[in-house]
């Protein structure tokens, strides 16, 4: 019998790594999304350096205007980079796996000597790298805007140092949920998206608790993957006030500037961005205890009889349901033309996620019986996180699943598409918003006109920006942001989109509604392009 | 070379789609033959270590690839049936990518499998551009880069054009000297081809495994000729297995696998390799031999 210990192809590791760090690399950033990043960055950094003169600064101190140097532009920007990087890149890279899957080259990749460690690494690091190029392209961005606005000399080491301690634990963090959630089945997909956000949420809440608790909980500064617990000490200690914003504010000019010498990068800031470092590698180790390694047995849980999957139990056992109270509802009966084909879409949705028919039977006796106002600011805001699962995958599912020249095949599908997604849509967001809309029309006008306008204005991202981004995470987090900001800040008409207030202006109201209209009409505009391609 | 010892998959669905398979091969190209669902595809993922056995071993070179899996994955080429390419990569950067996972990086190597599939003038395309046939090339190219001892190919030629799949066997002919190359399918003239051995698969079970010419034996005598009439036809069709059916003026001209004669002037004629893997397949559903 022949000895098979040597082979002259044995994988030389860190040349598989290379390898998988590479693809990983190159499929994201030759990507025309990309470079729109890049100029959205670049453009984002021109808004947020003032020009000095204006009256507004980047870092004030009770008003005082302090100097843009290279010190306080690498970190307000680096800060504001992080911050959208922290949510945003998320879902830039949460698709690794699911990539190999729908491309059909996982099951390549899982017959060869790759380990799941090394490849998950690679997949890891690849990640970071794309993440870091939109960082260095902030960075870079900053240091053009500070040639033009800046106030001192250009200090490259001062940018890099300031860029690379803020996001490089972050990015390395955000790669590794990224890799975890998907490779743990119950978190991959749209309850992964969703509860990511949460998770970013947290991480903005908890520095100000830390610091607002005196550091009592000091570890807790080690998984600050932001850093901005340490940020806002070293800046709280050096200008000994606690009346500090960082971002554009308005400083009172009268005041003599005042002077930032930059971070201070002693063993204490690096040990807290240590932490981060600890958690990604924690992360990516859970996340090859989870791997499935393109198993089809492991990816393929549709059966439901994977006991860990608990949705997937649920939707199996909901699914005859669904279907029965489909055909009570007269709603599956044959009905041609346009109506028929919104229809047919809607019970498609039911019967794909029957959790939306429970959700709504959840909502239903909330919105009849509890008090107007309960069912504003708490019924409502629950309402927006359900519709934006319910809605996410509606308008691109179909392109994925390589349905959408078979239904553009359809008679009056192909021309009206992304009408049929957006009524299919509206229909699901009313099961859960006509009674609320009801009750308000008879109690606050404001109110109802404001969740008239949301009800339309979700499906209406929904469907624009599913076909805009062949994906339904822009839309997810798009809304959670506005959904949180109008959380935090009730007092805001500008964000009071869904009624949860009643406090929107008119005019507030006639923007979201041009919004929704602007988005379908971008996603029709796209859509009628793809299809002259056809 | 490979040993396959009472293999069963269980999915956790309940369903058995592999069901006490054993079967041992040696060099050359073997052809595994089965309709639809008959549970190929499970067997040749398990032999490529995606997925593993509920039961049942594999050996290779006389280790088990469970256990093992890398000392296998060293030496295994593996086209899949659903094999697919990253679109925005080129030809050559994709087949590089692959070679790297498989240790492999000699840049001329990848030049001369491109030009061996015929690819050298479009290494340099993305190969999201590609035509079916184009990417099934690739393919056998990401299979070959590591110079297998084993190479699994699943359904390669489905969905090629007629000119397409006589390039794809005649590259498998000349890579299975000296290798082991199971080519699953259920298009019977791609086994026929270049097939040395065959085994025939159906309802997860090896029925049976033989060279093309013994196969043949076994349905001789039991393939048959007739020409009858349309109303003729309509009442027999149901009944018999009918492996061609050509209507012509004077009347529908059939042939039949069938154990004995199906009707008085039905000729014997010899069974052509469709037939003997029809009547072998259909012998274990009804029990004759």
């Amino acid at each position: 019998m022949q000895s098979i210990q040597r082979f002259p192809g044995m994988p030389d590791r860190s040349t598989a790594l290379r390898a998988i760090v590479r693809a990983e690399f190159l499929l994201r950033f030759r990507r025309t999304s990309s470079i729109i990043i890049l100029l959205a960055v670049a453009a984002g950094v021109y808004f947020i350096v003032p020009e000095p003169s204006s009256g507004h600064s980047m870092i004030q101190v009770e008003g005082h205007h302090v100097l843009q140097n290279s010190a306080a532009v690498a970190l307000a920007t680096g800060l504001n980079c992080s911050l959208l990087l922290s949510l945003f890149g998320y879902y830039l890279v949460s698709n690794s796996l699911r990539r190999e899957i729908l491309s059909h080259t996982a099951s390549v990749v899982a017959a060869t000597r790759v380990g799941s460690l090394e490849y998950l690494t690679g997949k890891f690091i690849g990640n970071v790298l794309f993440l870091a190029v939109i960082g260095a392209g902030c960075m870079l961005s900053a240091m053009a805007m500070f040639l033009l606005r800046g106030e001192g000399t250009l200090e490259p080491l001062v940018f890099l140092a300031t860029y690379t301690w803020l996001l490089l634990p972050m990015v390395a963090v955000v790669a590794a949920i990224a890799l975890l959630f998907e490779s743990v089945s119950v978190l991959s997909g749209r309850v992964g998206d969703v509860l990511y956000f949460f998770i970013w949420g947290g991480s903005l809440g908890a520095p100000v608790a830390i610091v607002q608790s005196s550091h009592a909980h000091r570890w807790l500064e080690m998984v600050d993957i932001l850093g901005l617990t340490e940020v806002i000490t070293q800046l709280t200690r050096r200008f000994n006030t606690e009346n500090i914003s960082i971002g554009f504010s308005t400083t009172n000019r009268a005041l003599a500037p005042m002077h930032f010498a930059g971070l201070e990068f002693g063993g204490d800031a690096l040990l807290v961005r240590l932490g981060p470092l600890v958690a990604a590698a924690v992360c990516l180790l859970i996340a090859r205890a989870a791997f499935h390694r393109f198993d089809p047995v492991r990816i393929k849980r549709l059966s439901g009889r994977d006991r860990w999957d608990l949705r997937r139990r649920i939707e199996l056992r909901l699914k005859p349901a669904t279907g029965w109270l489909v055909s009570l509802t007269g709603a599956g009966s044959r009905r041609a033309g346009f109506s028929g084909a919104v229809r047919a879409d809607v019970i498609m949705t039911l019967l794909q996620s029957p959790l939306i028919l429970v959700a709504v039977g959840v909502f239903l006796p909330l919105t009849l019986f509890m008090d107007l106002a309960d069912v504003r600011t708490g019924v409502l805001p629950a309402m927006v996180v359900v519709l934006v699962i319910a809605l996410s995958d509606i308008a691109s599912r179909d392109p994925s699943a390589g349905m959408l020249k078979l239904l553009c095949s359809v008679p009056r599908v192909r021309e009206r598409y992304v009408l049929w997604k957006f009524c299919s849509s509206l229909a699901v967001t009313l099961l859960f918003t006509a009674v609320p809309l009801v009750r308000l029309g008879g109690g606050s006008a404001t109110a109802c006109i404001s969740l008239a306008v949301g009800t339309l204005l979700l499906p209406a991202a929904a469907t624009g920006m599913g076909v805009l981004t062949g994906a339904g995470k822009l839309f997810i987090v798009t809304v959670l942001m506005l959904l949180d900001a109008a959380l935090n800040a009730q007092g805001v008409p500008g964000l009071d989109f869904f009624g949860c207030y009643g406090i929107a202006t008119p005019a507030t109201q006639a923007g979201y509604f041009g919004g929704a209209v602007l988005l379908l009409a971008a996603a029709h505009a796209k859509h009628a392009a793809a299809m002259k391609k056809l | 070379m490979l040993e396959i010892s009472n293999v069963t998959k269980r999915y956790p669905s309940g369903v058995v789609a592999v069901r006490d398979f054993s079967l041992r091969i040696d060099r050359g190209i073997v052809g595994l033959l089965g309709p639809n669902g008959a549970g190929k595809t499970t067997l040749m993922q398990m032999i490529a270590t995606i997925t593993r056995p509920t039961s049942g071993t594999i050996l290779f070179h006389g280790e088990n690839i469970s256990s093992h899996p890398d000392r296998l994955r060293n030496r295994l080429g593996y086209l899949p049936q659903d094999f697919g390419v990253y679109g925005n990569l080129t030809a050559f950067e994709f087949l590089s990518y692959i070679a790297a996972l498989k240790g492999v990086h000699d840049k001329k190597k990848i030049l001369s499998l491109l030009e061996i599939v015929n690819l050298h003038s479009d290494a340099h395309r993305p190969a999201g551009a590609f035509s079916g046939g184009m990417r099934q090339r690739l393919g056998i190219a990401q299979a070959l880069v590591n110079d297998p001892e084993l190479i699994i190919v699943d359904e390669p030629t489905a969905g090629l054009d007629p000119e397409e799949r006589v390039r794809f066997r005649n590259i498998l002919s000349d890579i299975g000297a000296g290798t082991l190359v199971i080519l699953s399918t259920h298009i019977v003239s791609d086994v026929e081809a270049v097939a040395g051995n065959i085994a025939v698969m159906n309802r997860g079970a090896l029925i049976c495994c033989s060279t093309p010419e013994e196969l043949l034996r076994s349905a001789s005598g039991k393939t048959w000729e007739a020409l009858v009439s349309t109303r003729q036809f309509e009442e027999i069709r149901g009944q018999f297995r009918l492996s061609r059916i050509l209507r012509k003026p004077e009347g529908v001209h059939l042939r039949i696998v069938h154990p004995a004669a199906p009707f008085p002037g039905a000729a014997s004629v010899r069974p052509e390799l469709e037939e003997a893997f029809i009547h072998a397949v259909n012998s274990t559903v009804s029990g004759d031999a």
